[in-house]
């Protein structure tokens, strides 16, 4: 039995930003981003940790089993094999973004996405029914939309994206990646449709450094109910209605008594949309997020 | 008859060095290098061997280090023998040397490793020699030249053999990852495993272990101690009763065997608060409490008592430490050119060298508060705490150039400089990961054209900001003013974002451009603009671009303006950290914007 | 046996703990090797395996020897190092490789490192071994040279085992990322003080739209097609790297390769495991124009040879774990990729057929992926001017 994967969609109805906490002499906290491409993500393990406490309604037994026995012990002295210890049967990849909720001068905002994070996306989505073809790369700066984008200012034909303005194209492809990703969050659907656009690569980078959410926040000594000396700084996060992709893995269940295979893992990790919390405490109003995963028939257990 | 020039080097240098867990793995790496290559010099000097290159020899300290590279002249005899003989002094030295300290501490090791460990420690020596026949002082720089060439190629070949004494299935080192720990098996507690911070999980390989013990613990000062020595000064000077009682309490540890006093070595510096200043991080004082075992709620009221209002008084401790790594420019060449004038010049200029040195030492631990790691020839390397780095730096770079203009004096042969380089990291970070920090820094601090000074920091969101400048455009200067501007709060970090963001709406550096000189006027205009714009609120008056240190109008490209304006926003940025690295009593206004 | 042939594209990037474990630093932090060595590939294919026979046969926790029996078939043939545009299917002129130890960058340019005798000036070494200070030497262009960057083009790499200096001084490797992750306390939500987590990793895309990969060959006893089934849990933390089947062209030689040659240049295209550490198998020690030197066989090399000389840097030490027994192995001493050993024949006869020593395996661990060579051209008349 080898391992099978199943992509998932992240949907944050909240700024995200899952980063490293916050210590002192911290002027600034990026989100996490690929280096090389600057593609914004969220890492696997936060994301594990986190659907760990939303399948907390699970058995007992299945739930181990998915996610490995809690250590008794954190740090280094509880990282001793004991007996009964197994690897837990699931494994999360990266969230990596798909599209980004861009400010619009029409329509309030779009959805914006490019070339590259859609063949990255593609490849996260290969054995689901239906997925998209690959959209061309064009020179830029060009927008594309499906028909009845309602970001597109009419009188103009032109999409006004933060102070850009893009020439638009009208594409089928783009519709359908609009439709295939709402698949996974049928009630968004109208949503993603109206809103989706792909710019090119280029313009797309530019975006990623500049259409992210940057908030100045500052900590308040509970001693002095001022604010607390160097404890400026600037969270940047994902903006509310980001969109991002990522896969789960599953091979069977390594727990005695707790026969699962890998499709199984699967079902239970992804049974319903999960409701996830990501980034600490809730206490101001950040890191709500959703979990769906597209319906029907992917790869399921092949022996 | 002929004489031979003899060339020898002795490693591993950098990686050895860098394998490092502890403060204490760090300096007695070096301390171990330094000693290996004084006893090959001395066993050269004992068959007759003339020294070039350290001209001075200490034999009773090898401190502040010897350099890894031998020079010497040999006369009479056989340059073959000569090369051997120090070659075997530095490994017999270390040999005896790390079962010293494994009979020393029994306690600590496996019986059944010996032979692993006489096999480690009798392989780490790496030595290579070249050596080459000159008859007059004329044939001297033929011979050097020679000399290093044959060195160079033949050091292309590391010959190295199997491991012939491993057990299997032995954890590894966690210093090296390679050869097998040493270690006794079973519980850990207690004793020597708490004297020398051996971890619960860690791996130590024989070298590990001599690194490990081979010093007195408290010998060493932990980074933390120096990264936060401007903070504790500050307390020592504002809230000395505070200070005191914590210091009392640690004393109080430290006789339980729970904290280690540090010995200061003479460093006045290191009295204000001789123990590891991680216990004044929150959040640390008690995972560090309770990996030496200290019950939880024993550590959790230290921190209350003793530590917290120190923290209430003056805020947070600024976690990050430089770590300093300056290097010599062109010194083979100085070397070459003053090869002409024969080997006295050149021991000239190696006592130059020494003498640097020891004043190298003196301006990182008692002009500043620092450690000197290492200072061999013109290599220097050490950790400063933040408020200090900069004038150090500056202090070094002028100690250098003072040393080498004497030295030179004369020959026609123009003074070296020396290339500076901070690196910036968290004060918990792996010691070998502060290290390449440095090395990044001097790396960048040298960069096409020498002459330079580079800051970089990684800060733990894992930004990195680095600026660089040559020693001519007063890099030092330039940053002072530019964190005085901060901390005036003259120039809200706001600004500084926007002119970031500016930056990228433009047309990029490699773009080729029909216009340059429109879009340089545009992007001119808009900074005057960004910068002149008053706050809401804010009496003060508007920037000029000069005010801020932005030299618009040198710039004869795009893309040197370009570059010269996003090397602006980065020097801001780091400016910003250092502003916030100055540890300040509360009610003392700081540079929040 | 059955041989499959694919690409493993790491999803979330690689990350190959090397020996230290997690503990170097006060707070948590791992190593991971600059790029992975074939064994840790080995290990997950092996696993993979393992995995899906154990479970046919309905074994639940197999014993060290049953695992051991069961996956020793997989082995791994020619490995390579990828890096593609994301559109296009792998091809030769996608592989990458290792920077050879005979080039170096001065001033500018890549320039050749050529061994010549140098009787007039004496070396000595670590240990004593005159046959190793008898060896030839290259002379290097005067100036400062640049650290080499790791990996070379297959443009550069024919034209350099033919004897010609790559315009490009070569690649940088993959973007390393250092990730900073925080323990969070699972009861309250909040980061556990004091304890951080940092490990690095390697990105396998770059930021010109390219993705690194590896390509490989692996032979597995049985019928079972479609080999590895699905994604391989790769490193440490199990991340996961995609499976793509590759045409077996993709190891084939180049057909500009050098076929004759006066001597024979010999580049290592992954680590190589010999008996005696740095010196190839199959030389002994003897006499050869009145002085000391390497003399043999070499594994599918016409004729008896002579060692000229080595370029050879500090050995890469190589620690697996022993997943069976959950016991680390001993540490094996590997010669680095990119290593290169100078021949003549004994006979002063060219060597004909250097083509058939394209990714030709030498020295011991074959199965691992260890020992791949690549065969170049040498003039030992030749000097650098």
């Amino acid at each position: 039995m080898s391992m099978e994967t199943r992509p998932y969609l992240l949907h944050a109805l909240s700024p995200l930003h899952a980063g490293t906490g916050r210590s002192v002499g911290i002027i600034d906290l990026p989100i996490a981003r690929l280096r090389a491409t600057n593609i914004p993500f969220i890492p696997g393990s936060s994301i594990k940790g986190v659907l760990r406490e939303a399948r907390r309604g699970l058995p007992e037994g299945e739930w181990e089993a998915l996610f490995g026995p809690l250590r008794k012990v954190s740090g280094a002295e509880g990282d001793e094999a004991w007996e009964g210890d197994h690897a837990g049967a699931l494994v999360v990849g990266d969230a990596r973004l798909v599209a980004l909720p861009v400010r619009s001068f029409v329509g309030t905002f779009a959805l914006v996405s490019s070339p590259l994070l859609l063949e990255l996306a593609r490849r996260d989505l290969k054995g689901l029914e239906g997925v998209p073809e690959r959209l061309k790369r064009v020179e830029g700066p060009l927008a594309r939309v499906g028909k009845g984008n309602v970001t597109v200012a009419p009188e103009h034909g032109k999409l006004f994206l933060e102070d850009l303005d893009l020439d638009v194209q009208e594409e089928p492809a783009v519709e359908a990646w609009a439709r295939f990703l709402a698949r996974a969050l049928p009630e968004e659907e109208e949503l993603m449709r109206e809103r989706f656009v792909v710019v090119d690569d280029e313009t797309m980078s530019f975006l990623l450094e500049t259409a992210t959410q940057v908030d100045t926040r500052v900590r308040i000594d509970s001693t002095t109910g001022s604010v607390a000396e160097g404890a400026l700084w600037q969270e940047e996060s994902l903006p509310a209605e980001t969109l991002l992709v990522g896969v789960l893995a599953a091979g069977p269940s390594l727990r005695q008594k707790t026969p699962l295979g890998a499709g199984d893992v699967l079902n239970r990790a992804l049974r319903e949309t999960a409701w996830l919390q990501l980034g600490g405490k809730a206490t101001v109003g950040r890191g709500r997020c959703r979990m769906a995963a597209w319906p029907g028939p992917s790869k399921e257990s092949r022996r | 008859m002929s004489s031979h020039l003899l060339l020898m080097s002795l490693g591993p240098v950098q990686d050895f060095i860098a394998q490092a867990r502890r403060t204490r793995d760090l300096w007695f790496g070096s301390h171990v290098l330094s000693v290996l290559s004084q006893k090959a010099a001395l066993a050269a000097r004992e068959l007759r061997a003339e020294l070039v290159f350290p001209a001075l020899l200490d034999e009773k300290d090898p401190s502040p280090s010897v350099p890894n590279k031998l020079l010497v002249l040999v006369r009479e005899g056989e340059p073959r023998t000569v090369a051997r003989a120090a070659r075997e002094a530095a490994r017999a030295h270390l040999l005896h040397w790390g079962m010293e300290v494994w009979e020393k501490h029994r306690q600590l090791v496996d019986d059944q490793a010996r032979k692993t460990a006489e096999e480690q420690l009798d392989t780490l020596l790496e030595f290579h020699a070249a050596w080459s026949a000159f008859s007059t002082a004329e044939d001297y720089p033929e011979a050097l030249r020679r000399a290093e060439d044959a060195l160079a190629a033949r050091r292309r070949l590391r010959a190295f053999t199997p491991w012939a004494h491993q057990r299997g299935g032995i954890h590894k080192s966690s210093l090296d990852g390679a050869r097998e720990s040493v270690l006794g098996q079973g519980e850990r507690r207690g004793g020597k495993w708490e004297r020398f911070r051996i971890g619960r999980r860690e791996q130590l390989d024989a070298l590990g272990l001599l690194k490990r013990t081979g010093g007195e613990p408290g010998q060493f000062v932990p980074v933390p101690t120096i990264g936060l020595a401007a903070y504790t000064a500050l307390a020592k000077e504002t809230r000395p009763a505070e200070l005191a009682a914590l210091a009392r309490e640690c004393e109080a540890l430290g006789r339980e065997g729970w904290l280690t006093r540090v010995d200061a070595g003479g460093k006045a510096w290191v009295d204000d608060f001789p123990f590891d200043a991680q216990v004044l991080l929150p959040g640390r004082w008690n995972t560090h409490l309770k990996e030496q075992c200290l019950d939880r709620e024993r550590a959790e009221r230290f921190g209350d008592t003793f530590v917290r209002p120190l923290l209430r008084a003056l805020g947070e401790p600024f976690p990050y430490v430089a770590c300093l790594v300056a290097d010599g420019d062109r010194m083979g060449e100085t070397l070459r050119a003053l090869a002409p004038r024969g080997s006295a010049a050149h021991q000239t200029l190696s006592r130059a060298l020494s003498g640097f040195a020891t004043e190298a030492r003196r301006i990182l631990q008692q002009r500043h508060r620092g450690v000197l790691v290492y200072a061999g020839g013109d290599d220097v390397l050490g950790f400063v705490c933040l408020p200090d780095a900069l004038r150090c730096a500056a202090e070094l770079y002028q100690a250098f150039a003072s040393a080498m203009k004497e030295a030179l004096a004369g020959s026609g042969v123009p003074p070296p400089t020396l290339s500076v380089g901070l690196g910036v990291g968290h004060v918990l970070e792996s010691l070998g990961d502060l290290l390449t920090l440095g090395r990044q820094a001097e790396g960048l601090a040298k960069g096409e054209d020498r002459d330079g000074f580079a800051l970089l920091m990684r800060l733990h969101s894992s930004r990195e900001y680095k600026w660089r400048a040559r020693w001519p455009e007063h890099p030092v200067e330039a940053l002072e003013a530019a964190v005085s501007l901060r901390e005036q709060g003259r120039l809200p970090l706001t600004k500084v974002r926007e002119v970031r963001t500016l930056l990228r709406r433009m047309p990029s550096r490699r773009a080729a451009l029909e216009d340059e000189a429109s879009w340089a006027r545009l992007l001119s205009n808009e900074l005057q603009r960004v910068l002149a714009r008053v706050e809401l609120g804010s009496a003060e008056a508007g920037l000029t671009p000069s005010e801020v240190g932005l030299r618009l109008e040198n710039q004869r490209t795009w893309a040197e303006l370009h570059a010269h304006v996003e090397a602006w926003a980065e020097r801001m940025s780091l400016a910003e950290v250092l502003a916030r690295a100055k540890p300040r009593s509360r009610g003392a206004t700081g540079g929040e914007s | 046996m059955n041989t499959a042939r694919f690409a493993l594209l790491p999803r979330d990037g690689l990350f190959c703990k090397d020996g230290r474990g997690w503990y170097t630093s006060d707070v948590g932090r791992s190593h991971s090797y600059a790029w992975p060595p074939p064994s840790t590939l080995r290990g997950a294919l092996r696993a993979v395996w393992g995995q899906r026979a154990l479970q046919v046969r309905g074994a639940r926790a197999p014993s060290a020897e049953e695992w051991e029996q069961a996956t020793q078939g997989v082995s791994l043939g020619r490995m390579l190092s990828l890096r593609r545009p994301l559109e296009e299917p792998f091809a030769p002129r996608h592989r990458m490789w290792p920077t050879p130890a005979d080039a170096l960058v001065v001033g500018g340019r890549v320039r050749r490192l050529l061994p010549r005798p140098h009787p007039e000036v004496h070396t000595l070494g670590t240990e004593d071994d005159d046959a190793l200070e008898a060896l030839w030497r290259p002379m290097a262009p005067a100036g400062k040279p640049k650290p080499p960057l790791p990996f070379w083009t297959e443009e550069s790499l024919v034209g350099w085992l033919r004897g010609q200096a790559p315009s490009s001084p070569g690649v940088t490797g993959p973007e390393r990322r250092v990730d900073v992750r925080v323990t969070l306390n699972a009861a309250s939500q909040t980061a556990e003080p004091g304890m951080l987590y940092q490990a690095e990793v390697l990105e396998m895309l770059d930021g010109e739209e390219r993705e690194w990969a590896l390509g490989l060959e692996c032979t597995h006893p049985g019928e079972a097609s479609g080999f590895p089934w699905g994604p391989v849990g790769l490193g440490g933390k199990r991340r996961l790297a995609l499976a793509e089947p590759v045409q077996a062209e993709l190891f084939t030689a180049p057909r500009e390769l050098p076929d004759r040659s006066p001597g024979l240049r010999l580049i290592l295209a992954t680590p190589a495991h010999f008996r005696r550490g740095w010196l190839p198998d199959g030389l002994e020690r003897e006499e050869h124009e009145g002085r000391p030197c390497w003399m043999g066989e070499l594994p599918g090399v016409e004729g008896r040879v002579v060692l000229r000389a080595a370029l050879v840097n500090r050995p890469m030490e190589l620690s697996t774990w022993d997943m069976a027994r959950g016991k680390p192995r001993p540490t094996r001493r590997l010669v680095p990729a990119g290593s290169t050993y100078f021949f003549e024949r004994v006979d002063g006869r060219p060597f004909t057929a250097l083509k058939t020593l394209w990714l030709a395996a030498w020295g011991s661990d074959h199965e691992e992926g260890l020992g791949r060579v690549l065969p170049g051209s040498w003039n030992p008349n030749e000097e650098d001017t």
